[in-house]
């Protein structure tokens, strides 16, 4: 049977109508014939309605509660029946008539899982069953051993007279910084928002070790990590290291997976979906996720690599190279949090007036009109998630002996009235990220500080015109909030960026070769910051950077091993 | 009483506990209920109805599972189970994609010929949801979640349901591509 010949688009705007429930009659009968008649079609059609059932199929509702009779049954589970009841009742294809089912299954296959010591004291006092075996649950294994800017979930802080923490005690942490050092010497830096669980997994709390058993026979199919020298990371980020003997061995769970430390220093970053996101910094690592067929999936990643599990997700991707900023950040935020100084967390102001030159600044204001590049040259000053790499200035500190204490920078957008990439709906936010360099023999040398803002942007929605209300074209934009020590004589750089994925943004203002001490440049590509300052321009940005000379003995260079002994002999006020 | 329930009923009524047995179908069908899930999603595109045949579709099986030949593939079985539980539903509740049997069997056997290609396409499209910007993940959720309905989420966001079936358009065909750039890209490396 002839009809229209189609296109591939056409084909996949038919299925987007389709999905979304608003094929129109024609549109339906032409897409059934080209399933009829082209095997290409019904190719595509799989694949996108395979999509489509992929994203609903990882994005499960909260859990059914079963009926009464069955959670009593349930309770009897072992955890792994346990865990795959769970499964089974927050999953959309399993109704509450289906949960009772599974409920029952799981029943019946839980009493083969569980191992013999349970199954001989078991009783109907389910919860009894899953008490641990030792006094573990009453011990305490780790303490607050820092903190910054910390706000908490009402009830979920540790006492500040006695910081001492149990196996099992949860730490809901809204933001801010904290470090949690472990008896055993391993120490952990969680930033919040985050949920964190000393001791062992899914917050229940009971220091049990045994999670589950073979169904062949009554072994013990796998053991958890010691209670005393573990924690669970329900969402958040942390970054954990992990020396001396006593610390070897050192476990932190995700929903879904587990990194089990071969003497390291790593990061873990689990999404509000349970996505986990593993970094490791030094040393090596081996993480651990359980397959859908119940075996274990077990990867070893070194240092500046990375592995990845998806939110439900039951195999690691490997990846070879990884983005540690996260981590990177945390580290210097920790190093802040010992030296006692101000919050790093950086703030965002927008004024048509130019910032007060003082003695120690740098600046280059210039006439501060508007120069406009031709388009071909947007590539150098838009900042823009999509496909706009970082867009930074190079500066040179003078030579006051102890140096200048930086706190703030300020760059101007330019007089194009563009900006966005995309029509942004009215309240969209826009991400900044802000990076501060330490420059050396023309390459980035160290980074000093890199830390995000969100600021509101769009308050309108005017299509065809992309206009953003903040900041305005020639508007003066200051990042501030940080206090950085530079050394005199030396290189810096600020770096600005939208991160990655974000069609908003703008372009920054330029003017001529004015300022003697550095360059404008652009680094990385596509919303992402580079390592090199390979793409320097031929002009410099209109920028002013806040410096006072300091005046006090400076505090001494974070020192690593130093910084370590003094911070497992500090106790929180 | 529903056809459902009424499955329900007979399914609890007469299925007898052989724990060996029910250890089994639960192993099996944990292994590949994601599998049957796909297979009738891809019969059907809404949500709901999904769900109701999934439902009827576990408990055939779990009536049925005496016949399973146990050296034969559960997947395909139990496939074919809701292949027939699609039908019967398309003929009680008329669709709007006007399939007839045949094509749907067409569709069905080419799915099944594709499970590899599936799986590979479903671990691309994990890391391809993770590189969206933070508002489109958020629609995602909001949406596939609760299988929530568009006007919902429109309002909850206050938006134009048209500006939201629009945007889950634009994810969903980013998502296709991505996942064919990560497909070609694996083929090189």
């Amino acid at each position: 049977m002839s009809h229209a010949p189609r296109s591939d688009d056409e084909l996949l705007d038919l299925l987007a109508g389709y999905c979304n429930g608003q094929l129109a009659d024609d549109e339906a009968v032409r897409l059934a014939e080209w399933l009829r008649d082209e095997e290409d079609a019904r190719t595509a059609y799989i694949r996108y309605m395979d999509i489509h059932s992929t994203l609903r199929w990882n994005r499960a509702p909260l859990p059914v509660m079963p009926d009464e009779e069955s959670s009593e049954k349930s309770s009897l589970l072992s955890p792994r029946a346990k865990s795959l009841l769970d499964r089974a009742s927050q999953h959309p294809l399993i109704s509450s008539t289906g949960v009772a089912m599974v409920v029952v299954l799981a029943f019946v296959v839980g009493l083969a899982f569980t191992p013999v010591k349970q199954r001989v004291a078991g009783n109907r006092k389910g919860a009894e069953t899953q008490q641990p075996e030792t006094s573990a649950s009453s011990d305490y294994v780790a303490k607050l051993s820092n903190w910054q800017s910390d706000k908490w979930l009402e009830g979920t802080r540790p006492p500040r007279k006695d910081p001492r923490l149990k196996i099992g005690q949860r730490l809901v942490l809204e933001s801010g910084l904290i470090e949690v050092t472990y008896l055993t010497g391993a120490r952990v830096v969680i930033e919040g928002p985050a949920e964190f669980v000393v001791g062992r997994a899914k917050g229940e709390g009971n220091g049990q070790h045994v999670i589950g058993g073979s169904q062949a026979n009554d072994d013990v199919a796998f053991v958890l990590p010691s209670p005393h020298n573990s924690g669970f990371l329900e969402r958040g980020k942390l970054v954990a290291r992990v020396e001396g003997k006593g610390a070897q061995g050192f476990t932190i769970e995700t929903a879904n997976a587990r990194i089990e430390d071969l003497g390291t220093e790593f990061g873990v970053e689990v999404d509000e979906r349970g996505a986990a996101e593993f970094v490791v910094l030094s040393g090596k690592v081996d993480v651990v996720c359980d397959s859908d067929d119940g075996s274990e999936q077990r990867v070893q990643i070194v240092k500046g690599e990375g592995a990845f599990v998806a939110a439900r997700g039951a195999r690691i991707t490997k990846r070879k190279k990884v983005d540690a900023q996260f981590v990177v950040a945390m580290r210097r935020r920790l190093n802040a949090i010992r030296a006692e100084s101000t919050t790093l967390r950086i703030s965002y102001q927008s004024s048509p007036t130019p910032p007060t030159i003082d003695a120690h600044d740098i600046a280059n204001l210039g006439d501060a009109g508007p120069h406009d590049l031709p388009y071909a040259k947007d590539e150098e000053n838009w900042i823009l998630g999509l496909d706009r790499p970082g867009q930074g200035q190079t500066f040179t500190t003078a030579s006051h002996r102890l140096g200048y204490a930086l706190t703030a920078v300020t760059v101007q957008r330019n007089g194009d009235s563009q900006s966005s990439y995309q029509h942004p709906d009215a309240g969209v936010s826009i991400c900044y990220r802000l990076r501060i360099v330490k420059v050396s023999g023309g390459v980035l040398e160290s980074v000093l500080l890199d830390e995000k803002v969100d600021v509101l942007n769009v308050t309108s929605n005017q299509p065809g015109f992309n206009l953003f209300e903040d900041p305005q074209p020639l508007e003066f934009v200051t990042f501030s909030g940080f206090e950085l020590k530079l050394e005199p004589n030396s290189t810096y750089a600020f770096e600005l960026i939208v991160p990655h994925g974000i069609s908003l943004g703008w372009e920054l203002n330029r003017t001529g070769d004015h300022y003697a001490g550095g360059s404008a440049f652009s680094d990385g590509a596509k919303g992402d910051f580079g390592n090199s300052l390979n793409m320097i321009r031929d002009a410099d940005r209109v920028f002013h950077v806040d410096l006072q000379a300091v005046m006090s003995r400076p505090q001494e260079a974070y020192d690593t091993a130093t910084d370590r002994k003094e911070a497992s002999d500090t106790s929180p006020p | 009483m529903s056809a459902s329930n009424a499955n329900t009923d007979s399914a609890q009524g007469g299925a007898s506990f052989d724990p060996a047995d029910h250890g089994e179908f639960l192993r099996l069908y944990s292994t590949y209920q994601r599998n049957v899930f796909a297979y009738i999603s891809t019969l059907l595109p809404n949500a709901t109805d999904v769900d109701d045949v999934l439902q009827e579709t576990s408990i055939v099986l779990w009536k049925k599972f005496s016949t399973y030949r146990r050296d034969s593939d559960f997947c395909r079985w139990a496939c074919g189970v809701a292949h027939y539980e699609v039908l019967r539903f398309r003929r009680q509740r008329p669709q709007v994609l006007p399939l007839e049997d045949h094509v749907l069997e067409l569709i069905a056997s080419q799915q099944l010929a594709m499970r590899d290609e599936l799986d590979g396409r479903r671990e691309a499209l994990a890391y391809c949801v993770e590189t969206l910007p933070a508002e489109d993940q958020q629609l995602l959720d909001l949406c596939y979640a609760r299988a929530s309905k568009s006007k919902d989420v429109a309002e909850q966001l206050n938006r134009p349901v048209s500006s939201v079936y629009q945007s889950l358009s634009r994810i969903r065909r980013a998502l296709h591509d991505c996942v064919l750039r990560r497909l070609a890209a694996e083929g090189c490396s």
